[in-house]
């Protein structure tokens, strides 16, 4: 994944549009820079206090600044050529697929079904889901392991290591 | 108590059938989830930590030494096997490990780092009973300055060495710094930065953060490397006895292994990574074989891989001592001893010399524990190892899930493994420092406490905390030699090219 190069004068002459690691670095510090923006300012409304009694916005004014100073040293870092350069292993065709199909499924899994359906099931669905989508197994084979693998973990941990794990909204 | 005193005491504690128990899972919880191919150390002590919350400090923290030990060592047997390290510290393993195991000398090898990581334990160890006395003493004078000068200085030095360009440390490192201050702040009882949301007002937990950073975005990696990972080697139990050579061999390279991996562990950065590199090159330098390291030459393995368990067990010194951690898993280790209710510190062993002791030695414990446990069981590693990705995943969101939401008991926790995630899984592609987050995060909030106590004390007088004593003193100058140190040599460089100019 790492392409840190020591050569970065010598890429920084090929442009950016060659240099997508670069890029994207650039776009990053961008994002942080207005996110930090954003935090110095939400910082505002705190209490500076004094330095002999600091309030609870001293700090994060200090923040606010430093990341935006930081974030403006990565953008420059990268349209010098001096920061990291060369290819991102972004994942293409049937990868790209399985890891958008992965990240939906556990954005649904964490945010939407264990709140809903406890952990039992949930866990069940989900392991079955994962397994036919992107294991491409059958779907009895899915089933079966699926659903043993969901209840047992959550058996084992809720059961045998006693860790309160959510029961949902439909069971009781 | 005396040293030798406190350790006998902590050893008959750690030998209690419970705490011995909770050692046993520790290990080999953690050679299980580390051996998995991708999963390094800190991946694998996120998903395990917050499952430890749910027990008794002693029982917890005895488990969490146990995961941590077995997770760095368990990295190194998948660098032999398939010459795929877990992590940075196990990339030192595949430069001989992996060639002797085309050798046919791969049972060897596992048995020669295990041998050598055990054996550089106790030396570890020993050296932690031995300079314990002198570091109290050092720790106990610490106060809001020194500590103020060891945890931004340490932060700063981190983020300088993590690595990569200025800013692949340093953003991260803001980031996490900035994340700390989300929640009730401590000093004033004010909420920062939840924006009405009563969950937050617990902050940022550091867990969840790491399942997400190192967990989650490392499964989205996994995913796409399936189709390239090479199948280990099958072999019999007798090939797993190492000549006598062979160990003959490794002796001496485990001793100065062990020695260069207890000063890297000390010092703030990551030590194991560095005193694996470190080793194999004094190796490469004293070894009588050395012309044969990187063709399977068991110095290679022996030596990098007794210095890589020897930094971990120094490494918990300056954590158990001064209650700061310099790396991810360390830092995760704090964060637990934190929700356990344990203030590390130098007053931990006077406070809490139960916990202090078995925790000192379970680490004995637990190297037991991985020799029973890594040699026998090697069958089972590897099948392990050969799991498809398509069971290993789910069973990892599983635990994962489970983990996160024992935190606190709260959903908030599964959505901040979420975003930590997807934010983790693009911070890694642009060659960011994921574990100078880490550590920003846990080291944030104890910046903002040491700075706040210490401006109280000296009136609002910066310089006068900076040069409250000479230990604070010692610790920012060797911030500034760390940081400059890098932009005076091309200045030196050119006035050494001149002067040489002017004599020719």
């Amino acid at each position: 994944m790492s392409e840190n190069t020591g050569h970065a004068s010598e890429i920084s002459t090929q442009g950016l549009k060659n240099d997508p690691k670069r890029l994207g670095r650039i776009l990053f510090g961008a994002l942080f820079l207005a996110i930090f923006v954003g935090y110095y300012i939400a910082g505002m409304d705190l209490d500076k206090g004094t330095l002999a009694q600091p309030g609870p916005g001293m700090i994060p004014g200090w923040i606010g600044i430093a990341g935006a100073a930081i974030s403006l040293l990565v953008i420059v870092e990268s349209l010098l050529g001096r920061s990291e350069s060369g290819r991102i292993d972004f994942p293409r065709g049937r990868d790209l697929k399985d890891v958008l199909i992965f990240t939906s499924m556990v954005i649904v899994y964490y945010a939407v079904l264990i709140p809903t359906l406890g952990q039992y099931i949930a866990s069940a669905l989900f392991a079955v889901a994962f397994i036919r989508v992107v294991g491409r197994a059958s779907w009895v084979k899915s089933i079966i392991i699926g659903v043993v693998m969901g209840i047992v973990l959550t058996l084992f941990f809720a059961e045998a290591l006693g860790i309160r794990l959510p029961s949902g909204m439909i069971l009781p | 108590m005396g040293t030798i005193e406190g350790f006998l005491y902590g050893l008959e504690l750690a030998v209690s059938p419970e705490l011995l128990l909770a050692a046993f899972v520790g290990a080999l919880a953690g050679t299980l989830i580390g051996i998995l191919p991708g999963l390094g150390p800190v991946a694998g002590a996120a998903l395990l930590l917050p499952l430890t919350f749910a027990y008794e400090p002693a029982v917890g923290m005895i488990m969490i030494a146990g995961i941590y030990i077995g997770t760095q060592f368990a990295g190194s047997m998948t660098s032999i096997l398939l010459n795929m390290p877990g992590d940075a510290q196990s990339v030192v393993a595949t430069f001989d490990g992996h060639p002797m195991m085309k050798n046919g000398r791969g049972g060897a090898a596992l048995t020669i780092m295990t041998l050598g990581s055990f054996i550089s334990g106790l030396i570890g160890l020993g050296i932690v009973l031995l300079v314990l006395p002198a570091v109290t003493g050092v720790a106990m004078r610490f106060g809001p300055a020194e500590f103020f000068a060891l945890t931004a200085g340490g932060l700063l030095v981190l983020a300088r060495i993590s690595g990569g360009s200025l800013g692949s440390g340093l953003l991260p490192m803001i980031i996490g710094v900035a994340l700390a201050t989300v929640g009730l702040d401590v000093n004033t009882s004010t909420n920062r930065f939840t924006f009405g949301q009563v969950d937050l007002t617990l902050g940022v937990a550091l867990a969840s953060v790491a399942v997400g950073l190192y967990g989650l975005s490392e499964l989205m990696f996994m995913l796409t490397g399936d189709a390239k990972r090479p199948k280990p080697k099958r072999f019999r139990i007798r090939e797993l006895i190492p000549t006598k050579e062979e160990l003959g061999r490794s002796i001496t390279p485990w001793g100065r292994g062990s020695l260069i991996g207890f000063g890297f562990g000390l010092i703030p950065g990551p030590a194991a990574a560095l005193s694996t590199f470190g080793s194999y090159k004094v190796e490469q330098s004293v070894s009588k074989h050395r012309k044969k390291l990187g063709t399977g030459a068991v110095e290679g393995v022996a030596g990098p891989e007794a210095a890589n368990s020897s930094a971990t067990i120094g490494s918990i010194v300056p954590v158990l001592m001064l209650g700061i951690p310099f790396s991810a898993t360390l830092a995760l280790m704090i964060s637990a001893m934190t929700v356990q209710g344990v203030q590390p510190g130098p007053l931990l062993a006077t406070q809490r010399p139960d916990l202090f002791w078995s925790v000192i030695a379970s680490i004995l414990i637990a190297n037991v524990m991985l020799l029973l446990l890594n040699l026998p069981l090697i069958g089972v590693w590897i099948k392990l190892i050969m799991t498809p990705m398509r069971y290993m995943v789910p069973f990892i969101v599983i635990i994962a899930s489970i983990g996160a939401y024992s935190i606190n008991s709260n959903f908030i926790d599964l959505h901040i493994v979420l975003i930590a995630g997807v934010f983790g899984y693009f911070l890694r592609l642009l060659d960011f420092s994921p574990a100078s987050l880490l550590v920003g995060l846990v080291l944030g909030s104890m910046i903002e406490r040491y700075f706040v106590q210490g401006m109280v004390t000296y009136r609002g007088d910066l310089w006068a905390m900076v040069g409250a004593s000479g230990i604070s003193i010692t610790i920012w100058a060797l911030v500034a030699i760390v940081l400059f140190a890098g932009f005076l040599k091309p200045v030196w460089t050119t006035v050494k090219r001149k002067k040489r100019e002017h004599v020719s």
